[in-house]
């Protein structure tokens, strides 16, 4: 693998971002807010069948050292299982974390036989906003359906598949 | 089961494990097997003990996973297996059912009881999961008194790495994978609480982490459902999301705790090819101990008069 100088990953934005939030320690409170998130990830079903997820991120502005979220632990911010539905996360990590949230859509989708868009609902604005937690996910399941949702103002996000849809949006009136 | 006794709300328990995959019987000596009965007995009363004072289950799992660290028998903080390059790096994780608060520490090398580093994560910061050199400056942040790394080797992982490292079997050891301590606890007021501490695979890849840290694969606890701690091949228990997956099929598919376990373990880690052991306490009181391995280092207290150790 080639190896970049740690500046690579830098860009002025993210450094204003960083000396504002040392400046404001009100920040440190805020996970969430919208400077702090930005977690990219992606969720397929291919012709054969299989699912994926992939989910990466730098964390949180001003994060402790060392501080990992629910991105990179498999069954909180990222799951797939070919027989039940492929989940990607975005948000607070720690709620997702302790609410194992991707490895729960798909065990509400398995194993209570709820859809894809029932089981997403259930976690995202049930169970994760009950413990105080923000954030969203996308996911396929088997069929090819798509969920995207969060309980959060908007989440980035895209979507498209073989029957001919296609979108992009950010806010909760974009569909 | 016998007749419930009248005040069964106020039940509690405890189990505990020294990690699954203990060495063939024949080749366990007896002095060696007197020692680890030894350590799993202490840790085991000094749990149960704090539950009987009226302690939190949180309390009770730490003190137990505490002692198994502090004992160089077992894979966890002292004697803990050592990685390619000869150190030690400690995982960790805590979880309190009562409002899934969790904390977790990975890949520490001077932290002496990681247990309670990360039950600091979970209480004093707000974070879940600290990883390497930023974990141990939170330790120091938070007064806690680092030790050197030579303070967790023994002559035995070094004899084990050296073993492991020429391609030879080890005996009278425990396995070099394995040996990650743990223990559930559900405590008179119903709470329910899990731990578990390791020091991972011997000649792991530096930075190597498994399930133990891991909150749902390793470590999970949720009142009114079960408290599950895992040891075994750590890859296979992320893969399988085990210790929630137990809690699910209890919470989702009303198994029981037994089943759940049972599945967990004889049907979706064997079917992915792992193996290992699961202990898990349910919110009436049940343990349930299982393994897909030869033994499992383990011991079960509860308010009903069950005490036992096994290893087979």
């Amino acid at each position: 693998m080639v190896l970049v100088p740690r500046g690579y990953f830098r860009t002025e934005a993210r450094v204003r971002e960083l000396d504002e939030a040392r400046q404001t320690e009100a920040l440190q409170l805020k996970a969430a807010a919208p400077a702090a998130t930005g977690t990219v990830g992606a969720v397929a079903l291919d012709r054969a069948g299989h699912l994926a997820a992939a989910t990466s991120t730098g964390g949180l502005t001003n994060k402790h050292r060392g501080r990992v979220g629910d991105s990179p632990i498999v069954g909180a911010g990222t799951y797939a299982d070919d027989a039940s539905c492929a989940v990607s996360g975005t948000g607070q990590g720690e709620f997702f974390i302790r609410q194992v949230v991707a490895y729960d859509v798909c065990a509400l989708l398995q194993y209570r036989h709820l859809t894809l868009a029932q089981a997403v609902r259930e976690v995202i604005h049930e169970k994760l906003r009950a413990s105080g937690g923000e954030g969203g996910v996308i996911a396929v399941d088997r069929s090819g359906n798509i969920a995207m949702d969060f309980n959060s103002v908007g989440m980035f996000r895209g979507a498209r598949d073989s029957r001919g849809r296609r979108d992009i949006a950010m806010y909760r009136d974009a569909r | 089961m016998p007749g419930k006794p009248s005040g069964s709300a106020n039940r509690y328990a405890i189990a505990i494990h020294g990690g699954a995959g203990a060495v063939p019987r024949a080749m366990l000596s007896e002095q060696r097997e007197q020692r680890y009965r030894a350590g799993l007995e202490a840790a085991l009363d000094g749990g149960f003990a704090l539950l009987e004072r009226g302690g939190s289950s949180l309390d009770a799992v730490s003190a137990a996973v505490r002692i198994l660290e502090d004992d160089p028998s077992f894979n966890a903080g002292h004697g803990a297996a050592l990685t390619r390059d000869g150190a030690v790096e400690l995982d960790a994780a805590i979880m309190d059912g009562r409002q899934l608060r969790a904390g977790a520490v990975a890949s520490v090398r001077h932290v002496r009881n990681p247990i309670e580093l990360a039950r600091r994560v979970m209480e004093k910061s707000r974070h879940v999961l600290l990883v390497g050199a930023g974990a141990e400056e939170f330790a120091l942040e938070e007064n806690f008194a680092l030790v050197p790394n030579r303070y967790f080797r023994t002559v035995e992982r070094q004899e084990q790495l050296e073993c492991e490292q020429r391609g030879q079997r080890v005996s009278d050891l425990v396995p070099s994978s394995q040996g990650t301590v743990g223990a559930v606890a559900l405590d008179g007021d119903g709470n329910l609480a899990a731990a578990t501490s390791t020091g991972g695979m011997t000649n792991k890849r530096p930075g190597r982490v498994g399930d133990s840290p891991i909150i749902g694969a390793g470590t999970y606890a949720k009142n009114g459902v079960c408290a599950v701690s895992a040891t075994g091949h750590g890859e296979y228990f992320i893969r399988a999301v085990a210790a929630h997956h137990v809690c699910a099929a209890v919470e989702y598919r009303a198994l029981s705790l037994q089943q759940a376990v049972h599945e967990t373990l004889h049907e979706i880690l064997a079917a992915l090819g792992g193996d290992g052991g699961l202990i898990a306490v349910g919110t009436d009181g049940q343990i349930v101990m299982d393994f897909s391995t030869e033994g499992m280092f383990r011991g079960a207290r509860d308010s009903g008069g069950r005490r036992e150790i096994a290893i087979y």
